[in-house]
């Protein structure tokens, strides 16, 4: 009887986690082949030790995990979670009758021991929630449920929680280190979890014999294959060696597409913001008519067009947020600040020139209001080919109203270093993508991430927003979170330390010669990205052989 | 002996010297390994979490010196550490699946390329002023002055992705059962086809000039005259007299070739994906995986002074001056 509810829950699950998948069922077998840029695959099935990206989500799942395009929560090992009344705990409960992949129970004795180790080993605390204090205590309520106490009243603590993936105890404990166990036997709890083989340039592990979700997944096997760069993975996808793109390809139409346009597609839906960030700490970016005369200067549609090959999504948006998160944007900047987003050269000029950056020694170019030379670079990653032609781009656009600027193309590791420090004049970067704006603004703002991430080092920031960011968690209702997210918009689009540019498309190609249930831009059922956990795992459960 | 002895001790200098660049060079490169790895996930993780995979590669440990004295002791030990690109596989396994591809791919390509060469060579030499000797000679010289990565690239569009004759990618079909039985073999043949060509056509050119040279130099010495003077076979003459003493000088070429081949090969593999050192080497550096850059400059160190031992070898043995000295 136990074993029936499971399998019903399980069924009604699936089913409503597609629209146009609900009514047919799709005969099982098939597989599913996968590009990974790495050296070589290793027996290594530990999921919070995968630097290739290819276990966690596939072996192992979340708890749960929040997907933005359609707003809700898809549950996954978590049946459920709730907050306390006073917002000072969470209660996550399992859903009933879970296995190991040998057959072992998987309940909450495991999520114990999973956050145990986070407790021990830093790795294992992949969102940081026991490092930072944030949780103070974890709690066995019962057989299937977890309590977690808050330090403070926390909303969005779950956002984190949900992405970590219960481990099996009578696996791990078994373990010399922790933190370099590889887990050989591929004990797990997500859709595939038995190794066929593991060879250097290809791995291929097939299904689950005691997957929770009944009749899921439809494929068999989920093959994995090596490969160095982008590069390389054009012409295996040209060539239709691969179902599933995450990768820039050039020209995809032309290349991609022509191959095979019955069966190649991709779908490039909006992704995270890139900016071009501006660092206030050095002149001229410390004045803020410069700053806005060159966000007027440059004509998006046509970088768009041009230098990223019209795949990108243009954001003219001024409050820091892309069109991922186009739900969030609150029309009231739009109206006040739009003018910002839109290009408007004589307009950058009349700024420039009520502002004294005029052309004093007469060469051509304008000057800074004190008569000295007025120069600067864009840094860029060196290879980024569509970055780099897209700062090109913004160049002739600046040349265009007197100001001269230049590419700075330097390899990852000095830009790394550079951005981080706030050591650059101008630097194109993206945004952080996550499952709300709020984290995004954390990572632009805050006091705390300066040093510590590309973003955050432009030298804009202010007591009253990190207090604002540090208060989202405390919340409880839509109303304040909504003020919240306004008032951030509104410091962004007035102090404006990095000008938008486009949002990135979401890089996905898939091929459906082979294989169908992909998500489309006629049945976007989740953002279609491989890299995260929990996406990656909605996506191969709904795919298919033909 | 003496001879002997003193070029082992120049090889211990040589190889210090090299392995302490190993060590330096990633270090000197700006970036993080830990930021390098994650960098695809693009900004996607928390710095904290960074800061916990740091720690537990054990980049945050010591100083310099103390680094360089820990690096010492385990190339000498053997046990060179984790990967980090392949965390936590041993940098020893690595280099076992990836070192005899790259020792396969180069021995058949180099020997071929030297074999050919010789004997092109020699008929160039013998026969100059005939068709062969002014045609072979310039055309493998055009090929040769082409960069490998273009001459791959050519290749890889036109006999791969446009004609599709051979495989993009990878030492043989992923999808097999690697060992010893005949369709594995097969698919590895047929996987090294176009790599082996590239090998054979960038280095041909320097084994012709360098015979067909050393040959006219000897076909001038008098003993020559005196053998064609006694009416003894062209055959005999070009390979018991004129060949066998031109080839003394290419013998350094050819060992010290061999070890150079390992790290220009290095385009040749990215190419065309092929799971060999210089493949392996790039996705290292890029990932500032230092374990893993050191493990493989230190092959191709050792490859480059052994290669050059043996040519110190043979040389003592072809060269009777040598040996009295």
């Amino acid at each position: 009887m136990k074993l029936l509810t499971a399998a019903a829950l399980g069924v009604s699950l699936a089913a409503a986690s597609t629209t146009v998948l609900a009514e047919s069922e799709h005969p099982h077998g098939g597989s599913l082949t996968v590009p990974i840029i790495t050296t070589a695959f290793t027996e290594s099935f530990n999921p919070y030790v995968d630097p290739t990206n290819t276990i966690a989500g596939i072996v192992f799942e979340p708890l749960a995990f929040i997907n933005p395009m359609q707003d809700r929560t898809h549950y996954r090992l978590a049946e459920r979670y709730e907050y306390g009344d006073d917002q000072r705990s969470i209660t996550y409960w399992l859903r009933d009758g879970l296995q190991w992949s040998d057959g072992e129970t998987l309940d909450a004795d495991d999520l114990m021991y999973t956050f145990k180790l986070a407790k021990e080993v830093a790795i294992y605390d992949l969102a940081g929630v026991l490092a930072s204090g944030r949780v103070t205590n974890v709690v066995k309520v019962n057989d299937r449920a977890v309590r977690f106490d808050l330090a403070r009243p926390d909303t969005t603590i779950h956002w984190d929680l949900n992405t970590y993936m219960p481990l099996p105890e009578h696996i791990w404990s078994q373990a010399a280190d922790p933190a370099t166990f590889t887990n050989p036997q591929a004990i797990g709890s997500g859709p595939v979890t038995e190794v066929a083989y593991v060879r250097a340039q290809q791995m291929e592990i097939c299904r689950n014999p005691h997957y929770f979700l009944e009749d899921r997944p439809y494929l068999d096997c989920i093959k994995y294959r090596a490969f160095n760069d982008n590069g390389q993975i054009q012409p295996a996808l040209m060539r239709d060696e691969i179902d599933w793109g995450s990768n820039f390809i050039a020209d995809i139409d032309k290349t991609y597409v022509a191959a095979d346009p019955e069966h190649h597609h991709y779908w490039y839906p909006a992704n995270d913001a890139i900016n071009i960030y501006l660092n206030t700490k050095r002149a001229p970016f410390n004045d803020l008519a410069f700053r806005q005369a060159l966000s007027v200067a440059i004509d998006r549609d046509m970088i768009v067009e041009l230098a990223a090959y019209g795949y990108p999504t243009v954001n003219d948006f001024p409050g820091g947020i892309g069109h991922h998160f186009e739900a969030y944007m609150d029309p009231a900047i739009y109206d006040q600040y739009g003018w910002l987003g839109q290009y408007d050269p004589d307009r950058a000029r009349e700024l420039l020139d009520a502002n004294g950056y005029v052309d004093a020694n007469g060469d051509g170019m304008r000057d800074m209001p004190d008569g000295s030379e007025l120069s600067f670079d864009i840094r860029v990653v060196n290879g980024w080919t569509d970055w780099v032609q897209t700062v090109q781009m913004v160049t002739e656009y600046l040349a265009e109203i007197g100001i001269e600027a230049h590419v700075n193309a330097v390899e990852w590791g000095v830009y790394d270093t550079s951005l981080k420090e706030g050591d650059y004049d101008a630097a194109i970067n993206w945004s952080l993508l996550s499952t709300h704006p709020i984290q995004t603004y954390k990572e632009y703002y805050h006091t705390s991430r300066i040093g510590q991430i590309w973003h955050a080092s432009h030298g804009v920031h202010s007591a009253h927003i990190d207090e604002l960011i540090d208060n989202f968690g405390t919340l409880t209702n839509d109303a304040d979170r909504a003020a919240t997210l306004s008032e951030l918009q509104r410091f962004t689009a007035e102090n404006m330390p990095f000008i938008p540019v486009f949002s990135n498309p979401t890089w996905f190609q898939y091929s459906t010669s082979r294989v169908e249930g992909w998500p489309t831009p006629e049945n976007p059922y989740v953002h279609p990205v491989f890299y995260t956990v929990g996406k990656k795992t909605l996506i191969f459960n709904n795919l298919y052989q033909k | 002996m003496r001879y002997l002895f003193s070029r082992l001790l120049f090889y211990f200098v040589a190889f210090f010297i090299a392995i302490s660049f190993n060590f330096l060079l990633p270090r000197l490169m700006p970036g993080d390994p830990v930021d390098a790895l994650f960098a695809g996930a693009a900004g996607r993780m928390d710095p904290s979490q960074m800061d916990a995979v740091r720690a537990m590669y054990g980049f945050s440990e010591g100083t310099l010196l103390e680094q360089y004295g820990r690096y010492v002791v385990s190339v000498f030990s053997g046990d060179l550490g984790p990967s980090i690109l392949m965390y936590p596989t041993e940098v020893t396994r690595v280099l076992g699946f990836t070192f005899p591809w790259t020792l396969f791919l180069v021995g058949i390509g180099v020997i071929s390329a030297i074999v050919l060469g010789l004997v092109f060579g020699i008929i160039a030499a013998y026969r100059r002023g005939g068709w062969f000797a002014s045609i072979v000679p310039p055309v493998t010289a055009v090929i040769s002055s082409m960069p490998a990565v273009v001459t791959a690239l050519l290749l890889f569009y036109f006999f791969g992705l446009k004609l599709e004759w051979f495989p993009l990618s990878y030492a043989a079909d992923p999808a097999m059962e690697p060992g010893w039985h005949g369709a594995y073999l097969k698919s590895v043949a047929y996987h090294a086809v176009l790599p082996l060509f590239v090998i054979i056509m960038v280095s041909l050119s320097q084994w012709v000039m360098v015979m067909r040279n050393s040959m006219i130099n000897v076909l001038g010495e008098d003993m020559v005259t005196m053998a064609e003077a006694k009416g003894l076979s062209t055959s005999r003459i070009m390979l018991r007299y004129a060949a066998r003493n031109a080839v003394l000088p290419v013998v350094t070429s050819v060992a010290m070739g061999l070890g150079f081949a390992v790290a220009g090969q290095i385009f040749i593999e990215i190419v065309f994906n092929y799971p060999g050192v210089g493949n392996t080497l790039l996705k290292a550096i890029n990932a500032r995986d230092y374990p893993l850059v050191q493990a493989l400059l230190l092959l191709i160190v050792l490859f480059v002074l052994i290669g050059n031992f043996i040519a110190d070898l043979t040389y003592l043995w072809l060269d009777p001056r040598l040996r009295k000295s």
